[in-house]
Protein backbone atom coordinates (compact mmCIF):
# COMPACT_ATOMS: atom_id res chain seq x y z
CA UNK A 1 0.00 0.00 0.00
CA UNK A 2 1.71 3.27 -1.30
CA UNK A 3 1.21 6.59 0.37
CA UNK A 4 -1.89 8.35 -1.00
CA UNK A 5 -0.76 12.14 -1.93
CA UNK A 6 -3.02 13.94 -4.26
CA UNK A 7 -1.74 17.19 -6.03
CA UNK A 8 -2.37 20.42 -4.41
CA UNK A 9 -4.79 21.94 -6.81
CA UNK A 10 -3.76 25.61 -6.02
CA UNK A 11 -1.17 26.06 -8.98
CA UNK A 12 -0.88 29.39 -9.31
CA UNK A 13 0.41 29.15 -13.17
CA UNK A 14 -2.98 27.19 -14.28
CA UNK A 15 -5.17 29.23 -11.80
CA UNK A 16 -3.96 32.40 -13.39
CA UNK A 17 -4.30 31.04 -17.15
CA UNK A 18 -7.85 29.68 -15.87
CA UNK A 19 -8.99 32.95 -14.54
CA UNK A 20 -7.73 34.71 -18.22
CA UNK A 21 -9.86 32.48 -20.01
CA UNK A 22 -13.36 33.61 -19.50
CA UNK A 23 -12.36 37.01 -19.46
CA UNK A 24 -10.21 36.27 -22.77
CA UNK A 25 -13.68 34.78 -23.96
CA UNK A 26 -16.28 37.60 -22.88
CA UNK A 27 -14.13 39.77 -24.54
CA UNK A 28 -14.06 38.39 -27.45
CA UNK A 29 -17.62 37.63 -27.63
CA UNK A 30 -18.27 41.05 -26.78
CA UNK A 31 -16.57 43.15 -28.87
CA UNK A 32 -15.74 40.33 -31.54
CA UNK A 33 -12.59 40.99 -32.33
CA UNK A 34 -11.15 37.59 -33.00
CA UNK A 35 -7.98 37.39 -34.23
CA UNK A 36 -7.24 37.03 -38.09
CA UNK A 37 -5.90 33.63 -37.23
CA UNK A 38 -8.85 31.92 -35.58
CA UNK A 39 -10.97 33.49 -38.45
CA UNK A 40 -9.16 32.19 -41.18
CA UNK A 41 -8.10 28.65 -39.54
CA UNK A 42 -11.63 27.67 -38.55
CA UNK A 43 -14.62 27.33 -39.40
CA UNK A 44 -17.67 29.84 -37.84
CA UNK A 45 -19.12 27.41 -35.92
CA UNK A 46 -15.90 26.22 -34.29
CA UNK A 47 -14.70 29.67 -34.04
CA UNK A 48 -18.09 29.92 -31.91
CA UNK A 49 -17.93 26.84 -30.03
CA UNK A 50 -14.05 28.06 -29.72
CA UNK A 51 -15.16 31.63 -27.94
CA UNK A 52 -17.58 29.79 -25.76
CA UNK A 53 -15.27 26.80 -24.77
CA UNK A 54 -12.36 29.87 -23.69
CA UNK A 55 -15.87 31.19 -20.96
CA UNK A 56 -16.68 27.33 -20.06
CA UNK A 57 -13.02 26.27 -19.48
CA UNK A 58 -12.53 29.18 -17.39
CA UNK A 59 -15.60 29.06 -15.25
CA UNK A 60 -15.66 25.36 -15.30
CA UNK A 61 -12.25 25.00 -13.99
CA UNK A 62 -12.15 27.62 -11.64
CA UNK A 63 -15.31 25.95 -10.48
CA UNK A 64 -13.54 22.75 -9.98
CA UNK A 65 -10.38 23.93 -8.36
CA UNK A 66 -12.59 25.68 -5.24
CA UNK A 67 -15.19 22.92 -5.47
CA UNK A 68 -16.45 22.87 -2.14
CA UNK A 69 -17.91 18.77 -2.13
CA UNK A 70 -16.27 15.69 -2.99
CA UNK A 71 -12.75 15.92 -3.90
CA UNK A 72 -13.06 13.69 -7.34
CA UNK A 73 -15.85 15.52 -8.47
CA UNK A 74 -13.51 18.67 -7.91
CA UNK A 75 -11.25 16.95 -10.01
CA UNK A 76 -13.17 15.67 -12.38
CA UNK A 77 -14.74 18.58 -13.87
CA UNK A 78 -11.28 20.33 -13.33
CA UNK A 79 -9.82 17.18 -15.33
CA UNK A 80 -12.71 18.18 -18.41
CA UNK A 81 -11.76 22.05 -17.88
CA UNK A 82 -8.23 21.29 -18.65
CA UNK A 83 -8.65 18.78 -21.24
CA UNK A 84 -10.93 21.28 -22.73
CA UNK A 85 -8.38 24.05 -22.29
CA UNK A 86 -5.26 22.02 -23.76
CA UNK A 87 -7.45 21.40 -26.87
CA UNK A 88 -8.66 24.81 -27.37
CA UNK A 89 -4.78 26.50 -26.47
CA UNK A 90 -3.56 23.97 -29.12
CA UNK A 91 -6.04 24.60 -31.82
CA UNK A 92 -5.23 28.24 -31.21
CA UNK A 93 -1.29 27.10 -31.34
CA UNK A 94 -2.37 25.41 -34.80
CA UNK A 95 -4.15 28.15 -36.45
CA UNK A 96 -1.56 30.78 -35.25
CA UNK A 97 1.43 28.75 -36.73
CA UNK A 98 -0.44 28.23 -40.17
CA UNK A 99 -1.43 31.47 -40.72
CA UNK A 100 1.21 33.39 -39.27
CA UNK A 101 4.31 31.16 -39.55
CA UNK A 102 7.31 32.91 -38.54
CA UNK A 103 5.35 35.27 -37.50
CA UNK A 104 3.81 34.29 -34.34
CA UNK A 105 6.69 32.27 -32.58
CA UNK A 106 6.54 34.53 -29.46
CA UNK A 107 3.06 34.34 -29.27
CA UNK A 108 2.47 30.39 -30.34
CA UNK A 109 5.15 28.99 -28.13
CA UNK A 110 3.23 30.77 -24.82
CA UNK A 111 0.10 29.09 -26.20
CA UNK A 112 1.63 26.10 -27.09
CA UNK A 113 2.91 25.80 -23.45
CA UNK A 114 -0.04 26.20 -22.07
CA UNK A 115 -1.48 23.37 -24.39
CA UNK A 116 1.37 21.34 -22.40
CA UNK A 117 0.64 22.21 -19.01
CA UNK A 118 -2.62 21.55 -19.35
CA UNK A 119 -1.99 18.14 -21.12
CA UNK A 120 0.06 17.72 -18.27
CA UNK A 121 -2.16 18.80 -15.37
CA UNK A 122 -4.74 16.62 -16.83
CA UNK A 123 -2.72 13.51 -16.96
CA UNK A 124 -1.59 14.32 -13.02
CA UNK A 125 -5.32 14.98 -11.97
CA UNK A 126 -6.23 11.31 -14.07
CA UNK A 127 -3.33 9.62 -11.52
CA UNK A 128 -4.93 11.52 -8.67
CA UNK A 129 -8.24 10.35 -9.57
CA UNK A 130 -7.12 6.66 -9.96
CA UNK A 131 -5.04 6.69 -6.41
CA UNK A 132 -8.36 8.18 -5.15
CA UNK A 133 -10.58 5.45 -6.36
CA UNK A 134 -7.55 2.35 -4.96
CA UNK A 135 -7.41 4.30 -1.67
CA UNK A 136 -11.15 4.48 -1.20
CA UNK A 137 -11.47 0.78 -2.59
CA UNK A 138 -8.38 0.09 0.51
CA UNK A 139 -10.71 2.01 3.15
CA UNK A 140 -14.24 0.01 2.76
CA UNK A 141 -11.85 -3.48 2.14
CA UNK A 142 -10.21 -2.15 5.63
CA UNK A 143 -13.32 -1.16 7.23
CA UNK A 144 -15.23 -4.53 6.18
CA UNK A 145 -12.00 -6.35 7.25
CA UNK A 146 -12.24 -4.24 10.84
CA UNK A 147 -15.41 -5.05 11.36
CA UNK A 148 -14.86 -8.96 10.75
CA UNK A 149 -12.31 -9.61 13.62
CA UNK B 1 -2.95 42.35 -33.35
CA UNK B 2 -0.79 39.84 -35.68
CA UNK B 3 -0.02 41.04 -39.12
CA UNK B 4 -2.31 38.96 -41.67
CA UNK B 5 -1.21 37.36 -45.00
CA UNK B 6 -4.24 37.08 -46.51
CA UNK B 7 -7.17 35.00 -45.94
CA UNK B 8 -5.39 32.09 -47.55
CA UNK B 9 -5.24 29.32 -44.53
CA UNK B 10 -5.26 25.58 -46.32
CA UNK B 11 -8.59 23.84 -46.20
CA UNK B 12 -6.91 21.22 -44.75
CA UNK B 13 -6.18 23.12 -41.54
CA UNK B 14 -10.06 23.88 -41.23
CA UNK B 15 -10.54 20.36 -41.20
CA UNK B 16 -8.17 19.38 -38.80
CA UNK B 17 -9.17 22.15 -36.35
CA UNK B 18 -12.27 21.27 -36.38
CA UNK B 19 -11.99 17.58 -36.01
CA UNK B 20 -9.37 18.43 -33.05
CA UNK B 21 -11.96 20.94 -31.38
CA UNK B 22 -14.76 18.18 -31.56
CA UNK B 23 -12.27 15.45 -30.62
CA UNK B 24 -10.90 17.29 -27.95
CA UNK B 25 -14.43 18.67 -26.39
CA UNK B 26 -16.14 15.10 -26.38
CA UNK B 27 -12.71 13.88 -24.57
CA UNK B 28 -13.67 16.59 -21.82
CA UNK B 29 -17.38 15.80 -21.26
CA UNK B 30 -16.19 11.90 -21.46
CA UNK B 31 -14.09 13.15 -18.23
CA UNK B 32 -16.63 14.52 -16.18
CA UNK B 33 -18.82 12.01 -17.28
CA UNK B 34 -17.02 9.25 -16.02
CA UNK B 35 -16.47 10.97 -12.87
CA UNK B 36 -19.88 11.82 -12.60
CA UNK B 37 -21.28 8.79 -13.33
CA UNK B 38 -18.91 6.47 -11.16
CA UNK B 39 -19.07 8.56 -8.15
CA UNK B 40 -19.61 5.82 -6.04
CA UNK B 41 -16.45 4.55 -6.80
CA UNK B 42 -14.86 7.85 -5.10
CA UNK B 43 -16.28 7.71 -1.64
CA UNK B 44 -13.43 8.71 0.08
CA UNK B 45 -13.85 12.92 0.62
CA UNK B 46 -11.24 14.96 1.64
CA UNK B 47 -11.59 14.02 5.06
CA UNK B 48 -11.38 10.32 3.93
CA UNK B 49 -8.69 10.50 2.06
CA UNK B 50 -6.36 12.14 4.91
CA UNK B 51 -7.82 9.40 7.35
CA UNK B 52 -6.65 6.95 4.97
CA UNK B 53 -3.64 8.93 4.55
CA UNK B 54 -2.76 8.49 8.29
CA UNK B 55 -3.96 5.21 8.38
CA UNK B 56 -1.10 4.36 5.70
CA UNK B 57 1.22 6.21 8.02
CA UNK B 58 0.81 5.05 11.13
CA UNK B 59 0.30 1.31 10.04
CA UNK B 60 3.76 0.81 9.70
CA UNK B 61 4.77 2.13 13.55
CA UNK B 62 1.63 0.04 14.65
CA UNK B 63 3.33 -3.31 13.12
CA UNK B 64 6.57 -1.89 14.72
CA UNK B 65 5.36 -1.57 18.03
CA UNK B 66 3.56 -4.85 18.11
CA UNK B 67 6.54 -6.35 17.09
CA UNK B 68 8.32 -4.28 20.18
CA UNK B 69 6.14 -5.39 22.62
CA UNK B 70 6.58 -9.21 21.72
CA UNK B 71 10.68 -8.27 22.25
CA UNK B 72 10.22 -6.53 25.31
CA UNK B 73 7.46 -9.56 26.58
CA UNK B 74 10.33 -12.34 25.48
CA UNK B 75 13.17 -9.79 27.00
CA UNK B 76 11.26 -9.98 30.14
CA UNK B 77 10.66 -13.80 30.85
CA UNK B 78 13.80 -14.15 29.72
CA UNK B 79 15.05 -12.09 32.40
CA UNK B 80 12.94 -13.53 35.12
CA UNK B 81 14.30 -16.84 34.14
CA UNK B 82 18.02 -15.86 34.40
CA UNK B 83 16.91 -14.30 37.82
CA UNK B 84 15.82 -17.31 39.38
CA UNK B 85 18.93 -18.93 38.20
CA UNK B 86 21.29 -16.48 39.90
CA UNK B 87 19.55 -16.61 42.94
CA UNK B 88 20.03 -20.24 43.15
CA UNK B 89 23.48 -19.96 42.50
CA UNK B 90 23.81 -17.90 45.01
CA UNK B 91 21.88 -19.74 47.08
CA UNK B 92 24.41 -22.89 46.58
CA UNK B 93 27.80 -20.29 46.80
CA UNK B 94 25.93 -19.35 50.24
CA UNK B 95 25.80 -23.03 51.31
CA UNK B 96 29.09 -24.19 49.89
CA UNK B 97 30.78 -20.90 52.27
CA UNK B 98 28.79 -22.15 54.75
CA UNK B 99 30.77 -25.93 54.35
CA UNK B 100 34.18 -24.40 53.79
CA UNK B 101 33.63 -22.23 56.91
CA UNK B 102 32.54 -25.25 58.75
CA UNK B 103 35.86 -27.46 57.65
CA UNK B 104 37.69 -24.45 58.12
CA UNK B 105 36.93 -24.31 61.91
CA UNK B 106 37.00 -28.31 62.18
CA UNK B 107 40.65 -27.91 60.74
CA UNK B 108 41.90 -25.13 62.81
CA UNK B 109 40.24 -26.49 65.83
CA UNK B 110 43.30 -26.96 68.77
CA UNK B 111 41.83 -30.45 69.44
CA UNK B 112 41.64 -31.34 65.56
CA UNK B 113 42.59 -34.82 65.18
CA UNK B 114 42.16 -36.42 61.55
CA UNK B 115 38.75 -38.12 62.36
CA UNK B 116 37.01 -35.38 64.08
CA UNK B 117 37.96 -33.52 60.36
CA UNK B 118 36.35 -36.60 58.89
CA UNK B 119 33.49 -36.59 60.15
CA UNK B 120 32.66 -33.51 59.76
CA UNK B 121 33.81 -33.49 55.88
CA UNK B 122 31.56 -36.59 55.72
CA UNK B 123 28.65 -34.87 57.31
CA UNK B 124 28.48 -31.91 54.97
CA UNK B 125 28.52 -33.92 52.16
CA UNK B 126 25.02 -33.82 51.46
CA UNK B 127 25.49 -30.82 49.27
CA UNK B 128 22.20 -30.20 47.61
CA UNK B 129 23.69 -30.48 44.50
CA UNK B 130 20.29 -30.56 42.57
CA UNK B 131 19.57 -27.22 42.22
Amino acid sequence: MGYLRIRSRHQPFEVAALAMAPICGVLLLLLGGRPTSVRTAMPVPIQIGWEIGLVLVGVGGLLGILWPGRLATGLGIELASVVLFGTISGMYTMALVVVSGRQAIAAASFIAALTVGSLWRAAQIAIDLRRLAQASQCLTVETAEGGGT
Amino acid sequence: MISTPAPDAPPWLQVALSVFGILGGSTGLVAIATVVVQRGKFKADAADTLTEAALTLVQPLQTRITELEEEALSARSELGVLREQVNQLQFVVRVLTRTLDRWRAAIRSPDATLRKVRTVVSESERLPEDP
